[in-house]
């Protein structure tokens, strides 16, 4: 869920077409429209990105929209357990946020899947992920695409890369053998812990610390 | 009798944060409580603030003169590589001095001219042109200054846990120095291990990198993966050598070098864990204050002797204790069955800011007022999606004066520690002074007789 109040502008005589702005939006709010940076509102989550990116034109303002937007996409209204079952393949809590920044919660990111989101960009424009530090989130988004089945095809400016690398899908053989190399990172630990985390019911897993 | 409060190092103003305001120094009855007061065995720094930075240069020239650079011939590129929080700690400029030794060093030692300074961001576009021109970097060298960034092209890197990304302009000269600092900051997440690799997931990483580092690995774990990267034999074929800024809570340690980053890592963990771990395990004995941010850049990096503001808000485990996995906040159930972030130091009653950029995540704050001061500092604030809750909750005062009488109210403590980029002493009001230096002796000894002969060994370091 995101609160919105602003959106970005272009300033169309500033813009040279460089396409810079398309590149680094999280959401897929730019298109290049007759050589020219065009914002789309609808999908815009003021990430303010696009304004840091265009630091030689300064093309690229911050502007309230007419009225605030909440960018939050209902779960209410979809089947609880399919919720369950997509955040357990993302290896997310679902009633804990995705990430720092934003408070997304898990099953409203398996909502915006289930809704539709087929791109990172979807589900940044749907949710309003990557608005805050734009970074760390990152994964989380490639996990719930890939749980759902979703296959991405890498864009080739290489706006994102999909990588969810984590150490619970470490082979166990890699374990023992870095754990062994280096024990003071606790690798066969953690992994065992959140091995063991994973196999207990979600309901079990509730309460205390996750 | 306390000395008066000493003037922080300078900041630079940016896009990214507030105008500059007087620094918080300067609010009535503020005292210094001095490191070496509280702590005499720590180490004496070769440099904690003042203009003359020839002790910096002198160590970082002396030990370079040791380093095997065999390797770097005259027609070659070499990649300076700096890192972001470098220039943070006590102004920056120690950093920027250290750079400029390796760069005279390693022309004088190996006829190599084409020595490229890569400098880092966290991850705005502006961040490493504002450094370059505050720091004069294009003339101090020789023109040859890039910034680079998370978002930029990628080179994939094989290791031996996966596949990950790192940045491809830091990597694609000849050869690359790691020109790191030591990384005093999140102690309580990186629980005091491999902090000499850090940068290779962060900064020289790209955001896909930096992400899995966060979110996909146990906060012990996790720092396996910048030492996967580090002994790539991609990274490992371009990699030169290392010099490092070493820092205690006292200031500017020394400057190391070597080529064995293993050793000089082990060098820089013992030395942590006996300076930077008795000022935290000080400021878990904290047990109400108001916490003043004020220094340049992100607030929760910004230091009080030394040691880091976001310490101050999670130092209520002992996080270098690696017997416990889980060492900071993360979430848990409420009474109501609720599930939120574990809340802040709770002795934390109150934040000001006073000038800070925001950008960075703080969790767990909702049961702790907080007023930021000047109208322009809070539309930062407001305006900043990594903290919507800071947006909502955070009361606004037209200045420093009017905030702190503010929380003064609200808290009834004048228990006050500012957060103002010092190393060597603490900023406070009396009364904090007199708490940390009481605490002190008490925490001295359980962390020479208790604490620090744990903590090594459960790193292997102990002998």
């Amino acid at each position: 869920m995101i609160q919105l109040q602003y959106s970005a502008r272009v300033e169309v005589e500033k813009c040279t077409g460089c396409k810079q702005c398309e590149r680094i939006c999280p959401s897929g709010a730019i298109a290049m429209i007759d050589k020219k940076a065009a914002i789309d509102d609808d999908r815009c989550i003021d990430c303010q990105r696009c304004i840091d990116r265009c630091n030689r034109e300064n093309a690229i303002t911050r502007v309230l929209r007419p009225e605030a937007v909440i960018r939050v996409v209902d779960h209410g209204d979809l089947d609880q357990e399919e919720i369950q079952r997509l955040c357990n393949k993302a290896g997310v809590h679902p009633d804990l946020p995705i990430c720092g920044c934003n408070a997304i919660l898990g099953k409203e990111a398996a909502a915006a899947v289930l809704k539709g989101a087929k791109t990172p960009e979807d589900f940044c424009a749907m949710t309003g992920a990557r608005a805050g530090c734009g970074i760390y989130c990152m994964t989380r988004i490639f996990q719930y695409l890939k749980g759902a089945g979703i296959d991405l095809d890498e864009p080739k400016d290489r706006r994102w890369i999909n990588l969810t690398l984590s150490l619970i899908e470490l082979p166990e053989d890699i374990i023992a053998k870095v754990d062994t190399a280096y024990p003071y990172h606790y690798l066969a630990e953690d992994w065992n812990q959140q091995v063991r985390r994973k196999s207990v019911s979600p309901k079990k897993k509730e309460g205390a610390d996750v | 009798m306390y000395n008066a409060a000493i003037e922080p190092p300078p900041l630079m103003e940016s896009v990214y944060g507030p105008k500059l305001k007087t620094r918080a120094m300067h609010l009535p009855n503020m005292v210094s409580v001095a490191i070496s007061d509280l702590f005499p065995d720590i180490m004496s720094p070769i440099y904690a603030y003042g203009d003359d930075l020839s002790a910096i240069y002198s160590a970082a020239e002396s030990t370079l003169s040791s380093v095997d650079m065999s390797m770097i011939k005259p027609d070659d590129t070499v990649k300076l590589l700096s890192s972001e929080h470098g220039f943070s700690i006590v102004g920056g400029e120690p950093y920027v001095k250290m750079l400029e030794a390796i760069k005279n060093k390693v022309q004088t030692r190996t006829g190599c001219k084409n020595i490229k300074l890569m400098v880092g961001a966290y991850k705005g576009f502006r961040e490493a042109d504002e450094v370059i021109d505050y720091y004069d970097l294009k003339n101090r060298f020789d023109g040859k200054v890039y910034g680079y960034g998370p978002y930029d092209k990628d080179i994939p890197i094989e290791t031996e846990i996966g596949t990950v990304y790192g940045i491809k302009k830091v990597f694609d000269g000849d050869w690359f120095i790691h020109s790191y600092y030591d990384d005093p900051r999140e102690m309580y997440f990186h629980r005091m291990i491999d902090r000499a690799y850090k940068s290779f997931v962060m900064s020289y990483a790209r955001l896909e990198t930096r992400s899995i580092y966060h979110m996909n690995f146990g906060n012990r774990s996790s720092n396996f993966l910048p030492r996967a990267i580090f002994n790539s034999p991609q990274v490992q074929k371009k990699y030169a050598f290392s010099c490092i800024m070493r820092t205690s809570p006292m200031g500017i340690l020394t400057i190391d070098a070597d080529r064995d980053l293993n050793g000089l890592n082990n060098r820089i963990t013992k030395s942590h864990l006996k300076t930077f771990g008795k000022v935290m395990r000080l400021f878990n004995e904290i047990d109400n204050c108001i916490a003043v941010l004020d220094g340049g850049r992100w607030g929760y990096y910004i230091h009080a002797g030394g040691v880091i503001f976001g310490v101050l808000m999670a130092v209520r485990t002992d996080p270098f204790d690696l017997s416990n996995p889980k060492a900071l906040g993360g979430f848990r159930k409420n009474k109501k069955g609720e599930l939120g972030a574990v809340p802040i130091n709770p002795a934390i009653k109150a934040i000001v800011m006073n000038q800070a950029w925001p950008g960075i995540n703080y969790n767990g704050l909702e049961n702790t007022p907080i007023i930021i001061a000047g109208e322009d500092h809070a539309d930062l604030w407001k305006a900043d999606h990594c903290n919507p809750f800071i947006a909502k909750a955070a009361e606004t005062a037209p200045d420093l004066e009017t905030a702190m009488n503010r929380v003064y109210e609200i808290t009834q403590t004048d228990k006050v520690i500012i957060f103002d980029g010092n190393f060597g002493h603490i900023n406070c009001s009396r009364s904090m002074a007199d708490l940390l230096k009481e605490k002190a002796p008490d925490v001295s000894r359980k962390v020479d007789e208790e604490l620090l002969p744990m903590w090594l060994q459960q790193r292997g370091i102990d002998q």
